[in-house]
């Protein structure tokens, strides 16, 4: 890890936290915490204290709910799922994060001649 | 949106939050453990690798307290953003004070001008009598307005419905010394007057039912204000009204005026003589009662048409027009039902709610369109704050915040003028010169009203562009700066209404002025120009007689007639169109005495009034001073009672009727005079019976009507000569033509009120229309300088945007004529002489606002074609 990891921007935890929901539909915080981990190749240093203070928080936004249920190797576990708020924020996120980056990358790499 | 997620926290306790999270944390632990031991680890070393990877000092009390801190930072974040909201606000609308005045000046009109509006016409027509509760009372007719006072007291002792009952009677006094008399307003009451109408003294006290004493006058507060400086020694103290002192026994409480209606003003009031004799006396009153608790007023109303209808078995002498029992509420709009006001005053307040309504729309659409061409020049920047991390909700509250300081401020002003122009009605009223004052206050539930309405639209279109700039694709907005066809239609159609609603106003408007116009010139048959009128009061003693006071009258109409200047002289009982007083009998033909009875007004005068007012006589003759009596009993007619009766041919014909004090008369007619109008200048001519004074009591209140090339000197040369005649007394003087302005007034003040509304909601509409078309304007900066580059002439560029405009305008005047007109028909009774399609109020409506929006398209229109295309195209 070391220099490849960055901290990560305000904001996108959650967003993280959302995608990695929309991904499995209904997932405890250790799921979260390996999906985002092996979508990102572990370049982005989601500590586990910030992921279940953002599960929280999403919870008393209403963007997610909770339920404890059983594991698949049988322990009692929180599982947590998107609401509708919550996808839409979702969207939203997404949406102003792609036109962000994507005015980045015009920015950083844009060839010359096309404007 | 949802503002309850924007506010919401967590309910749950941080001791719950706490367990949860431990519970999470060892099975994440766990979890990761067991992984960890599947690839190979020992148990121990997954263990402790486990709780590395999770932070070592990673626990739930770590995180609940991160979750805390969170929150009041979030919350203080919450205060810090709505003042920086509002600092942010003020500087925007600061860096634009044309769009900020415009939104603050509409919405004061808006709510000020309607709640003042409102808060007049409740004061003038509607607000109930200040006496505990109002709705018991009921004013009492038996057949007539008024009530004999033999008829009086036989209601108090057969009464089974009324707590309390009591006998008014209205009557002018002179208070001071004789030769410097002022007139007061005042009422004769019965002792139970103030019992029944619960109303307390200020200071000392009112009638006690057991007071005997007849000298004894309570004063209303602007008397006691005007008249004794509003000194609390007045009670006690011993005061001379007419020819008698009476001692001051209380004050009224400001505002207090028994049942008058709204505006009018009582100065004092004095004990009725106690009961008289059986035969009656020959005063008539008012009536009035307080029901008894549990009975209501159609129970009270039967039970007093049987009453009535004993009363008539055991008296017959009584008219049988007694038993049409009325009972009238004393206060709001069933009040006018007794004075047969009801309608026309009803479609005046309707005609009114309608106008306020229309300006508070027309004041809510200028917001709308304020706000949205607003809207649209911060897309950019509303784009560009989301695109860098501005989250919604934040600039939904920022949004907000301005929408409220806008309404605020709006809010504020409007309450402002409300009441400025609430404090300027009592003052223009007392300029009349008429015993009339209104107390106006701020009708506090029209203002709510009319606040609500107008804040909910600027919040709603001030949160417009939070809906298409936070939304919308970024890039999109970002690229391109024209806006969507969608809300260019929707300006359009804002246009169109405004314009639609301006137009409907200002025919209105015009209608209501040009009408008043033929008021003021509409022939009342008589001409008031040149006439004064001069009012005695003698004294009402009962050792002065009748001849005594009917000799000094024909006295004073004899040195009256040698004044110089003075061209003719006469007296009338009854001032036509002064809405003092008025009399109407049923009369029937002495020679079909089974034939019907028609109602008809009636006059008493002396000989010389119709040359005096210069109603023509038509046929016969005028009265004379033979006429009195013991002579024959005689009549003239007005043209319309001998068409009416005898299809013209009246001379010779007798009539037959009641007259006061239930004396029957039977007259014949001597002349035809042409005709008048009696009560109200829109009235249709009815009939007039006028009787000679001298054959009934000429003393009771005769006004002497003297027609002089110089009033001036005629006035002061009468008192003069009253002076000389009587040494006491009250005599007033005034031009004929003061006493006539009364009966404008209704129509003067609702042609005020309609044309103020109307200039009010042009100049908003002005402004709407200036600032949508200014916006929409703006909005083609860019194709304007690509039409520019492309060689178009300023000119041509004024001629399309002007032209194009024109077109919106031109839909909505139309469509705003069209219910102007449609709408005119309705109010084709409160209109005098003006057809609702009259061409000329058209004609005056379409050029104003052709002009107004023709200034407000030009202007921008201007500014446009002047602009720099480079510049223009450089934008955006």
């Amino acid at each position: 890890m070391g220099d490849t990891t960055m901290a990560l921007m305000q904001g996108t935890v959650d967003l993280l936290i959302l995608r990695a929901l929309q991904a499995e539909s209904s997932a405890h915080g250790y799921t979260v915490s390996r999906f985002v981990h092996a979508r990102t190749d572990g370049v982005l240093a989601l500590e586990d204290a910030a992921l279940y203070q953002a599960l929280h928080r999403l919870e008393a936004r209403g963007l997610i709910e909770s339920e404890w249920g059983r594991s698949n190797n049988g322990r009692r576990a929180k599982f947590y799922r998107l609401t509708a708020p919550g996808r839409k924020q979702l969207r939203i996120a997404a949406s102003t994060w792609r036109a962000y980056a994507a005015a980045m990358f015009s920015v950083l790499d844009g060839s010359e001649g096309s404007r | 949106m949802n503002f309850r997620r924007l506010f919401r926290f967590t309910s749950r306790s941080s001791d719950d939050v706490r367990r949860d999270l431990d519970d999470e944390i060892s099975f994440h632990i766990e979890t990761r453990a067991d992984a960890l031991r599947s690839e190979g680890m020992s148990p121990g070393d997954a263990r402790a690798q486990a709780r590395r990877e999770f932070g070592q000092r990673a626990d739930a009390a770590m995180i609940s307290s991160g979750l805390a801190v969170e929150r009041r930072r979030s919350f203080r974040r919450l205060a810090s953003e709505l003042q920086q909201d509002t600092t942010y606000g003020i500087r925007l609308l600061a860096r634009s004070p044309g769009f900020a005045l415009a939104c603050v000046v509409t919405l004061a009109v808006g709510i000020g001008g309607t709640t003042a509006v409102f808060s007049v016409v409740n004061a003038a027509f509607l607000a109930p009598p200040p006496i505990a509760a109002a709705g018991e009372v009921v004013r009492v007719q038996l057949g007539e307005s008024r009530t004999s006072s033999a008829v009086f007291e036989e209601l108090r002792t057969r009464n089974t419905v009324f707590a309390t009952m009591a006998a008014i009677s209205n009557a002018r006094f002179a208070l001071g010394e004789p030769g410097s008399t002022t007139p007061l307003m005042g009422e004769r009451v019965t002792t139970t007057y103030f019992s029944m109408l619960g109303v307390a003294a200020t200071l000392g006290r009112t009638f006690d039912p057991a007071d005997v004493r007849d000298d004894l006058v309570v004063l209303g507060e602007r008397a006691w204000r005007v008249h004794f400086n509003g000194d609390a020694a007045v009670v006690g103290r011993r005061i001379r009204l007419d020819r008698r002192t009476y001692e001051v026994i209380g004050v009224m409480p400001r505002g207090f005026r028994g049942l008058a209606a709204p505006g009018w003003v009582r100065d004092c009031w004095i004990p009725l003589p106690r009961a008289t004799t059986p035969g009656g006396s020959a005063a008539t009153f008012e009536v009035a009662g307080r029901l008894r608790p549990g009975i209501d007023a159609s129970d009270a109303a039967a039970a007093l048409r049987l009453t009535a209808q004993q009363l008539r078995t055991d008296r017959p002498e009584l008219p049988e027009s007694l038993t049409a029992v009325r009972l009238l509420p004393v206060g709001g709009i069933n009040a006018f039902r007794g004075v047969g006001a009801l309608v026309p005053v009803f479609m005046f307040i309707a005609l009114l709610a309608l106008v306020a309504t229309f300006v508070l729309s027309i004041g809510c659409a200028n917001i709308a369109g304020l706000l949205l061409g607003r809207a649209v020049a911060r897309r950019h920047e509303l784009a560009l704050r989301a695109a860098l991390g501005a989250a919604r909700t934040r600039l939904i509250r920022q949004l907000l915040t301005e929408s409220l300081l806008l309404a605020g401020l709006g809010g504020a002003a409007g309450v402002l003028l409300a009441s400025w122009l609430t404090t300027l009605v009592p003052v223009a009223v007392a300029q009349l010169n008429f015993p009339f004052a209104l107390e106006v206050q701020i009708d506090w539930r029209v203002l709510a009203f009319t606040s609500a309405v107008s804040l909910v639209t600027a919040i709603l279109f001030g949160l417009a562009p939070a809906r298409h700039a936070v939304r919308v694709d970024l890039g999109a907005v970002l690229r391109d700066g024209s806006s969507s066809a969608r809300r260019q239609r929707l300006r359009q159609a804002l246009v169109v209404c405004q314009v639609a609603a301006c137009a409907t106003l200002l025919v209105w408007g015009l209608l209501f002025t040009r009408s008043l116009g033929n008021v003021t010139s509409m022939e009342p048959g008589f001409d008031a120009s040149g006439v004064l009128l001069a009012d005695f009061t003698f004294d009402a003693t009962p050792d002065s007689s009748a001849d005594a006071v009917e000799a000094q009258i024909v006295e004073m109409h004899r040195r009256a007639s040698a004044l110089p200047f003075v061209e003719s002289v006469g007296g009338a009982w009854a001032v036509p169109l002064s809405l003092t007083s008025r009399e109407s009998f049923s009369v029937f033909e002495a020679d079909a005495p089974d034939g019907n009875g028609r109602v008809v007004n009636a006059n008493r005068l002396t000989p010389g009034w119709f040359e005096t007012v210069r109603i023509p006589l038509l046929t016969g003759r005028d009265f004379t001073w033979n006429d009195r009596l013991g002579s024959p009993e005689v009549a003239i007619v007005n043209r319309t009672l001998a068409e009416r009766f005898w299809n013209g041919r009246a001379l010779g014909k007798r009539l037959r009727f009641i007259g006061v004090r239930n004396i029957p008369h039977e007259v014949e007619i001597v002349g035809v005079v042409g005709d008048s109008k009696y009560w109200t200048i829109g009235e249709a001519i009815e009939p007039v019976l006028y009787l000679a004074a001298r054959q009934g009591t000429i003393a009771d209140g005769l006004s002497l009507h003297v027609r002089t090339s110089n009033i001036a000197d005629t006035s002061r040369r009468l008192s003069e000569d009253f002076a000389r005649i009587t040494g006491d007394g009250h005599i007033e003087l005034r031009p004929m033509a003061d006493a006539v302005a009364v009966a404008m007034m209704p129509a003067r003040v609702g042609a005020l009120v309609t044309t103020a509304f109307a200039a009010v909601a042009v100049l908003l509409a002005t402004m709407g229309i200036y600032a949508l078309i200014s916006f929409s304007v703006a909005q083609r900066t860019r194709e304007i300088g690509v039409r520019k580059a492309l060689g178009a002439s300023p000119m041509g560029i004024v001629r399309l945007i002007v032209s194009q405009s024109l077109l919106l305008v031109a839909a909505g005047l139309s469509l705003g004529i069209l219910i102007g007109v449609a709408g005119g028909h309705v109010l084709a009774n409160l209109t005098v002489g003006v057809s609702p399609g009259d061409p000329l109020t058209i004609a005056i409506a379409v050029s104003l606002v052709l002009s107004a929006a023709l200034l407000s398209s030009s202007i921008p229109a201007l500014r446009a074609a002047r602009a720099d295309p480079l510049e223009a195209l450089r934008q955006d």
